[in-house]
């Protein structure tokens, strides 16, 4: 396979990693061109992976030339899958939503683990690959390494999924899991999670709930066939969770999580929920609770974040389009 | 609450219409204007496309002209202020100079691709809208012009009868119309026209205006599409052969859409879907008499009675194929529409009795000689036919109304109503959808045949 990746960021790098440790997939995966925002590197015959990587981390672009646009790239250098890792663009998606239609229409295959194109434009992109015959998949846009979307579609095979239910953002849950153990106010927990590196420095997307809803939408739309947009999810973010509010909840032997719920409505907001419900997890964790009409609830829990664990599910796409 | 108003051809064919037309697009609602071309310029430059097919530069040069001096009088004539024409002038000069350039080089190789040929025909509602735009500003309202690719519908490459891909298009007018109509202004669309994901100008087919209207009206979710014409809404007949025929109040997307089919008004056949879809209502409205309310095609619209309409179709011919070989052998009805297809003619009506040892179907008169010759070139000579008769003199009359399924006795009363007028019937169909009951008569008869029917289901006492 022909790989082109666009954003060169945690997630990217990362796969980078992936593909070139482990023989079985530099074998078979060739990266013919990596852009960031700045600029690219292309080679037909395959980059050397961990060179671009080091000079990536060491000048902060990866090559010389500035940045083309994605459409004369993929000319140049003739992928057969386009993986776009640029950041979340909440508003319209973009850069992404941009990269991922011109791919499609390109006639090439997409990879992305980009929440804003795909929560903005979720139907619009998934016809336009319809139309086109090109593969479009993002499961790492939800629960990072965790294949929830895929996991989801298998259970509604000969049943309905009623309802979803989950903590989506890792970020939020361990900050608020923070607090709850060692005592701390918000502010020392984000810095505590910054340097776990379980944060971004901007983390207002996570404790907002913008992150979750973002993650719901598409949770909704690829599960239950729904067309809602993120503007539609009733968002309450963390930001006001006071210290005294995590205590009370612990007497009562409760805890205080961000929840998104996909069913009758569509919200994320702070719930208190049982300390023995399975989707009560703790630390950098995502949990997820499918209902079925017929089969009842499954739980999902893994990990929800990481530039490692995404890029997982990256290469996962990639590979389930290769081995077409 | 927002509106899409579309207006036909006829509307705005001339100064005082365009001033009326801009008047209604002006009343307090927000909305998106769709417009047509003006009046038979659409088929100026589907004459154009022959013209420069055949490589005639100098007709090419002067239809232009004449296209041109077309807009550019009805634009002096239609707007007085100089500020309001300039913008709208400057459009039409594009327009034409690209008219111009495409036309010229197609007439000099002699040839005009579908794409090209999409180029010519979008330059009608290119050159028609600005002109309605610089009217609604006119008036003070903030009116602006976008072509249908500007405004968002993207489309496969089938050039010349596109198809949208529907839900980018959404995307695109939620991002690109919705955001100017919140901010007080009036979008002016050329209808019929969009692009191609790659870019390049395409168009919605025949009727494509309407289609234009319905899927802005279903990217901004619409209160009404509101689409205007020189005829009062969908008539329960053709005025002109009815005296009593009247307009029908309400009807279902699904009624409508068959009343379509059988030009009851000429209309995109597909442009009620995106309607239907997300359930948003569309008004048939006439520009001339604005405080009549129409017909209005709604989900669950209140259907009085089980026959809605009754309509003729003239224009058509009977093709009867016949041969023993067909008889209990699957795939010879297959084979020979097939062979139909292949000759680009649309089968209108089928019937086929169990014998099996013939088939009728009917098709437009202006196809009926091909698909037969094409019939006689291959299965004829195959020996897989025995005989192909074409009857020219027939019209199809079809009686319409999504009541009358499960309503026993519709067929007797409108067997009767015929036999009492020493009407022959030569040929019948009706799908299980039972929808509509059509049938083939001669053609002398076809008038008084929708008459009789007319009468005998009461639709000239409602």
């Amino acid at each position: 396979m022909r790989l082109l990746i666009v954003g060169f960021g945690n997630v990217g790098r990362s796969l980078a990693r992936l593909i070139s440790k482990e023989e079985e997939y530099s074998g078979k995966i060739r990266v013919v061109c990596i852009a960031d925002s700045k600029t690219q590197i292309v080679s037909n015959s395959g980059l050397d992976l961990a060179d671009v990587i080091r000079r990536k981390e060491e000048r902060g672009t990866v090559g010389d030339e500035r940045r083309v646009e994605l459409k004369e790239l993929i000319e140049r250098c003739d992928p057969d899958t386009v993986v776009e890792l640029t950041n979340t663009n909440p508003v319209d998606g973009e850069p992404g939503f941009s990269h991922i239609r011109d791919a499609i229409v390109s006639g090439r295959d997409v990879v992305t683990a980009n929440k804003g194109p795909i929560a903005i434009g979720f139907h619009a992109l998934r016809e336009l690959a319809l139309r086109n015959r090109v593969q479009l998949r993002y499961s790492g846009t939800v629960g990072a390494g965790t294949p929830i979307l895929d996991f989801g579609k298998t259970c509604s095979r000969g049943d309905k999924i009623m309802s979803i239910k989950g903590i989506l953002n890792s970020t939020s849950n361990y900050v608020l899991s923070l607090m709850e153990s060692k005592g701390v106010n918000m502010r020392e927990a984000i810095d505590a999670a910054r340097k776990e590196g379980y944060a971004e420095a901007d983390v207002t997307m996570d404790i907002s709930g913008r992150d979750s809803a973002l993650k719901l939408v598409i949770i909704a739309n690829h599960l239950l066939g729904t067309r809602i947009t993120p503007e539609e999810v009733k968002t309450t973010g963390i930001e006001h969770i006071e210290l005294n509010a995590i205590r009370k909840a612990l007497k009562k032997g409760k805890r205080i999580r961000l929840v998104a719920n996909a069913g009758s409505d569509y919200t994320v907001s702070p719930q208190e929920l049982d300390e023995s419900d399975p989707l009560c997890v703790s630390g950098p964790m995502n949990s997820f609770c499918i209902k079925c009409k017929y089969s009842g609830e499954k739980y999902v829990i893994g990990k929800g974040a990481g530039g490692m664990e995404t890029a997982v599910a990256v290469l996962r796409d990639i590979l389930s389009i290769g081995g077409r | 609450m927002l509106y899409v108003y579309k207006f036909g051809g006829t509307s705005i064919s001339d100064a005082s219409r365009i001033k009326h037309v801009a008047k209604i697009a002006t009343d307090k609602r927000k909305k998106i204007v769709v417009c047509s071309a003006l009046d038979g310029v659409t088929e100026k430059l589907i004459h154009l496309a022959e013209l420069a097919s055949r490589g005639r530069e100098t007709d090419v040069t002067h239809l232009i002209g004449e296209v041109n001096s077309l807009h550019s009088t009805l634009l002096d004539g239609a707007i007085a202020s100089k500020e309001a024409r300039e913008e709208a002038s400057k459009r039409i000069k594009e327009v034409v100079e690209h008219l111009t350039v495409i036309s010229t080089a197609c007439a000099r190789v002699r040839e005009v691709t579908p794409k090209e040929r999409d180029a010519i025909l979008s330059c009608g509602e290119m050159l028609s809208s600005p002109i309605l735009s610089a009217a609604i500003t006119e008036r003070g309202a903030d009116s602006l012009y976008m072509t249908g690719g500007e405004a968002g519908i993207v489309t496969d490459d089938n050039f010349g009868d596109a198809v949208p891909i529907f839900e980018m298009t959404y995307h695109n007018i939620k991002r690109k119309v919705l955001p100017l109509v919140e901010s007080g202004k009036i979008p002016v669309v050329a209808g019929y026209t969009a692009k191609t994901q790659h870019g390049d100008i395409s168009t919605l087919g025949r009727g494509g205006s309407d289609y234009t209207a319905t899927l802005i009206g279903a990217a901004v979710r619409a209160e009404e599409v509101i689409l205007w014409s020189d005829v009062d809404g969908l008539m329960t007949a053709d005025p002109r052969i009815v005296n009593e025929a009247r307009v029908i109040d309400e009807v279902s997307y699904a009624e409508a859409r068959e009343m379509a089919m059988f030009g009851a008004k000429s209309m995109h056949p597909r442009c009620l879907d995106p309607a239907e879809e997300f359930g948003i209502k569309v008004r048939f409205k006439n520009t001339f008499k604005p405080e009549g309310s129409g017909t209005l095609v709604k989900k669950s619209a209140k259907i009085s009675g089980a026959v809605r309409a009754v309509l003729l179709v003239r224009d058509a011919s009977a093709i009867t194929v016949k041969g023993t070989s067909m008889v209990g052998k699957p795939g010879s009805a297959a084979s020979i529409f097939n062979q139909v297809a292949k000759t680009g003619t649309n089968i209108m009506m089928i019937s086929q009795s169990v014998s099996e040892s013939n088939i009728s179907f009917v098709v437009r008169r202006d196809g009926a000689r091909r698909a037969a010759r094409a019939l006689e070139r291959t299965m004829l000579s195959s020996g897989e036919l025995a005989s192909i008769s074409v009857e020219d003199d027939i019209s199809v009359v079809a009686t319409i109304g999504e009541n009358m399924k499960g309503t026993p006795g519709i067929a007797a009363i409108l067997f009767r109503a015929l036999a009492d007028r020493g009407i022959n019937v030569k040929m019948i169909a009706q799908g299980s959808s039972e929808m509509n009951i059509s049938i083939v008569v001669d053609e002398i008869d076809g008038i008084e045949a929708v008459r009789a029917i007319h009468k005998a289901f009461g639709l000239d006492l409602l």
